[in-house]
Order: C-alpha cells, then structure tokens, then sequence
C-alpha cells in the first residue's frame, strides 16, 4: 500500500480543539452556529431568511443522520427519505387522528421512524454494497406508493392537513428554533457517539467488517444502532417538516430527492466527518441558490450542478472538510493525487 | 483447553472440511501444516466463530462454541491474527492496536497490555499516529499481532504471520511470538512455511485437503521422511 493512502480518521477529542488552523477554524464555526442562535432577533431577519435558514437545518440535520450509517459505518443508504416521510406521518396523523398536541406527536413520530429501521435494518443491513442501496430504494418508494394509496389510513393523494401553530406570529421563529436544535443535537449526538466504542465500532465496519467482527464487535447490532440513529434524526425532521407545512403528501415526503440531498450535502461537506455535513448543507444551498439565480433558464442550473457534483466526486471524494480543515494543501497536485488514491 | 471432535466443514455444496479432530491443551503451541487450499484458515474461522460448521462440536475449555458468534468466541477468550493482516486501514496505528481491546473493560489491565506490546513491537510505539494503512507490509503484520494481543485471549490463533514478508522480518515477528508464548500463552500456529511451524510448536497438525493425514511432537514431524519429501523439500 502506498504512502499515506488515507489519511488518518480523526475522532474527536477536545485537546487541540482551539490551537492552530483547527482552532481558528472551529472559533469561526462556534461564531456561526452563535450567529445562528442569535439570528431570529437580528434585525434583517425577514420571513424570507428564516424560511431558508430552516430548510437547510432540517437538511443539515437529516445529512447528519445519514453520516451514521452512510459515512461512519460505510453503508450506502439511498432510502432514509423513508424516515422523514414515517416521522412526518406518524406526527401528523398522531396530531390529528389522536389529538395529541405537537411534541408528544413528534415523539411518536420519530420512534416510530426508529423502529422501522431497526426492522428493515436487520435483514438489510446483512447485504453489501450495490445490494443494500438498491434495497433502501425500493423501501423507501414502496412506503411512498403505500402512503399514497392507502387512503382510508393516510388520507391517500388528498393529503393531511394540521393545524396551524398557534401563536401564529411566531411560527416562523419556533419552527427555526426546532431545526436548530435538531442539528446542533445532531453534531452533539455525532461527537457523543465518536467518543465512545459505538463510534469505533461504525469506523471499523466501514474499514473492514470481517475484522470488527473478528474484534468481537457484535456488527449486526452496530450498524443496526447506525440506522436507527440516522432514522431518529430524518424522522424529527419529517415531523417538524410536517407541522411547519401543515401538510403531509405522500409525493412530497417521500420524494427520492431529499434522500439525494442528504447525500450530497455529506459529500460536499466530507463524510466521515463531524461538522461536514453541516457546513455541506449550507454549500449545497448556496451552490443551489446562485444557480438557479444566474441561471434563470429551463434546467440548466440542474445540469451545472451535475457537473459540479461529478467535479466534486472526482477531485475531492472526501469533501471539502479536507481543503477547509488544511488537512490538504488545495492545489492541482492535491486534486490529481485525489483521483489516484480514490479510484476503484 | 480446545478439543475438535468430527468437524465438517462446508461452503455451501463444496465440503472443505473432512471429520477434523485436534486437541490443544493449556499453555501448548502447536501448529496446524499443509498446502495452500488444505483449509487451514477455513478451520480457524470455524473455531473463530465466523463460520458454522456442517456437524462436529468445539469444545473451548468444557464449553460448546460450535455455532457461537465471534464475538462471543472472543467473549470466552479465543483469539486470532487473521491472515492478510486485515488492520482498518484508515485508523492510527494505535486506534488499531487498542480496538483489539474492544470487549474489555479492565481498563488498568489493558494498559499493561498496551506498555507490553509496544515493549514488543518497539517500530509500533514510534509510528502510534501513523494511519494504518501507510505502514510497511511486516509493520502492518506486527500491528496486527499486537491487536491480537490486546484482546488478552487464551488461546491465540495466528495465521500464516510470514505470508509475504522478507525472511528478516518474519525472524522478527515469531521472535515476538516466542516471547508471548514463553508467558504461557496457549498458541495455535497456522503456516505454510513448515519449517517455521514446527521449529516453534510443541506438536503440530497436518493438513491436506480438509482431512487431518498426521499429527504428533514437532521434533518428530520435522524428522519424518513424507513431511521432508513433501513439505520441507529436502
């Protein structure tokens, strides 16, 4: 094997955290998710900022759910839309066929998405590679197609409908504040686990699962907890998401794109790491945003993100973490080197 | 301390296995000889836990582990070093040696143990921050003995530790092997270099295509003329 073919995962701990690059750059990134806190109360906060601000932290939240199970653990789940489409399900049909009020329906919700994949997860997770996305796929469409036609349970294609958050007025703030605190518990939840064996147990199934299991890691269990935590995380979502629209179609909460989206904002950011999918939300967003704004033609900014994507997968297969954190010097060598060490 | 009564083993329609029986007895190293595609690796995945025999029954210190999960087997204190080395290539060098230790939770103990590995693999204790991945083939063999180590097994299997390494290299590696055993670890030896094998056990198993056609004391094997003709090439 040739030198420095991967570089070094680095778990977390907290010595360091605040000296050299690293700890400028983890300052910058504390003063941003201060900002964040502080955001509603600025006065250039319009509807319109916390609208988008909210939408890229459920994003956030979601990819740093699918970190557990796609960049720790190394399995390619293409179907947790799944999970936000039970989470936004299970609180909206608890809200309206139990009358319960917002969070014990949210609770419902986001259990109900973890025990459906811990379900699905056991005889699942026990395939490999192509195998296992290709069945997180089709679970997750066929839950669509499910929602949409069982009408007498889900409301089929007419939809739910919930009611309004009441003070309406701040509507806008209390549903910003659930995003954000889903995803700071979401980075918080990551550093939690990476500082304990379940995190080492994730890195050594995506390293090489015959040898965790030779470690006496029970791998089923691992991955199965994997699963389940990434689902917890896009299951809150979905119910936040449901509550904020007042509204739950199967077509919109179980469209494949999210899943897409949760993906791509991990890999722009950098699986397998902490802050990469969040800081990956906010590039996605941005990335979205000016194209479709110096684009304003048909599809064509769909197509320039394609090639983005493609350019990112090819050059930087570990995500911008790797330039960002000054692990690697960005430069024409480093991205060449890139395409020699991650090619298969 | 192990004892293999009528292993079959098969993958599948393809028996690799034929009526297996061994023993291993406490603080004993014997080694398990023979061709490549004897089944030498597919008898210790057997006893690890990673596969499940057709029939038979391993008996690990009175107990069945036959059909057990792995980490169960390594519960009971059934360790091994796996052939092809197969470390986590993107974790330090000391993440590695330490996931060794995952189902342990005498933390102190486990410490001595690190001290002692890295006494023993003194080349281990300068590259600790190294990922895995970047050692030198007999580096990454000798990180792989000492995260068998770390699990503080009973019985330690290792398997075909010379496998592409320079004769220099595997003189040191078994060095470090001897020295474990000499603490009184029960050890099971799996080698395709025989003579290797047999200048370290105290008795030693052959095996050729899944059927046990010999076994006795090392010293005795070493002198017996089909082993010579066959495997020694002398």
């Amino acid at each position: 094997m040739s030198d420095q073919k991967k570089a070094p995962i680095r778990f977390s701990s907290l010595d360091g955290l605040f000296k050299g690059r690293q700890g400028v750059l983890f300052s910058i990134f504390l003063l941003f998710i201060l900002f964040l806190g502080v955001f509603p109360f600025l006065p250039f906060a319009s509807g319109f900022w916390l609208n988008t601000l909210t939408l890229i932290l459920l994003l956030a939240a979601m990819s740093i759910g699918w970190n557990f199970i796609g960049g720790y653990t190394g399995y390619a789940a293409f179907g947790n839309v799944a999970f936000f489409g039970i989470g936004a399900y299970g609180t909206g049909l608890s809200m309206i066929r139990l009358g319960l009020s917002f969070f014990p329906a949210l609770l419902i919700g986001a259990v109900a998405a973890m025990v459906f994949a811990i379900l699905i997860g056991l005889p699942i997770l026990r395939l490999k590679g192509h195998y296992f996305a290709i069945a997180t796929v089709a679970i997750a469409t066929a839950l669509g197609e499910i929602a949409d036609s069982w009408t007498s349970f889900t409301g089929g294609a007419a939809g739910i409908t919930l009611p309004f958050f009441d003070p309406i007025e701040w509507s806008g703030q209390f549903f910003y504040y659930m995003a954000y605190l889903l995803a700071i518990g979401g980075l918080l939840l990551t550093w939690f686990i990476l500082n304990r064996k379940m995190g080492y147990s994730w890195v050594a199934i995506r390293e090489d699962e015959d040898a965790a299991n030779m470690m006496g890691i029970n791998t089923t269990w691992s991955k199965v907890m994997a699963f389940a935590l990434s689902a917890l995380m896009a299951g809150l979502a979905g119910g936040i998401y449901a509550y904020w629209k007042t509204f739950v179609l199967a077509e919109e909460v179980f469209k494949i794109e999210y899943t897409l989206q949760m993906i791509l904002a991990a890999v722009l950011g950098g699986t397998g790491t902490i802050f990469g999918p969040f800081i990956g939300a906010f590039i996605y967003y941005i990335l979205i945003t000016l194209l479709v704004f110096f684009l304003p033609v048909g599809q064509l900014h769909a197509t320039i993100l394609g090639a983005i994507i493609i350019l990112v997968m090819v050059f930087t297969p570990k995500g911008l973490m790797d330039f960002i954190s000054g692990r690697k010097k960005l430069s024409i060598n480093a991205l060449l080197e890139n395409i020699r060490t991650y090619r298969v | 301390m192990l004892k293999i009564t009528d292993l079959n083993v098969a993958y599948g329609e393809v028996q690799v296995l034929w009526d297996v029986n061994m023993e291993i007895h406490e603080s004993e190293v014997v080694a398990l000889i023979g061709a490549n595609g004897a089944g030498k690796s597919t008898l210790l995945y057997t006893i690890s836990g990673l596969l499940k025999p057709k029939s038979g029954s391993i008996q690990f210190m009175g107990k069945e582990i036959a059909g057990l999960s792995a980490d169960e087997v390594l519960r009971l204190g059934v360790g091994q070093v796996p052939q092809g080395r197969h470390l986590f290539a993107g974790m330090t060098v000391k993440e590695n040696i330490m996931m060794g230790a995952y189902l342990r939770k005498d933390k102190k103990a486990v410490k001595e143990d690190f001290e002692f590995v890295l006494d023993l693999f003194p080349r281990m204790a300068e590259r600790l921050n190294q990922p895995a991945g970047s050692l030198s083939g007999g580096e990454q063999q000798m990180c792989a003995v000492a995260r068998g180590l770390m699990a503080a097994p009973k019985l330690l299997m290792v398997d075909e530790l010379s496998l592409g390494l320079a004769p220099l290299v595997v003189e040191n590696i078994y060095n470090a092997v001897e020295k474990v055993i000499q603490r009184g670890m029960t050890v099971l030896i799996v080698e395709q270099d025989v003579f290797l094998a047999l200048e370290q056990a105290d008795r030693a198993y052959v095996l050729d295509v899944g059927h046990i056609v010999m076994s006795g004391p090392a010293d005795e094997l070493m002198e017996n003329p089909k082993i010579k003709e066959a495997y020694l090439g002398i």
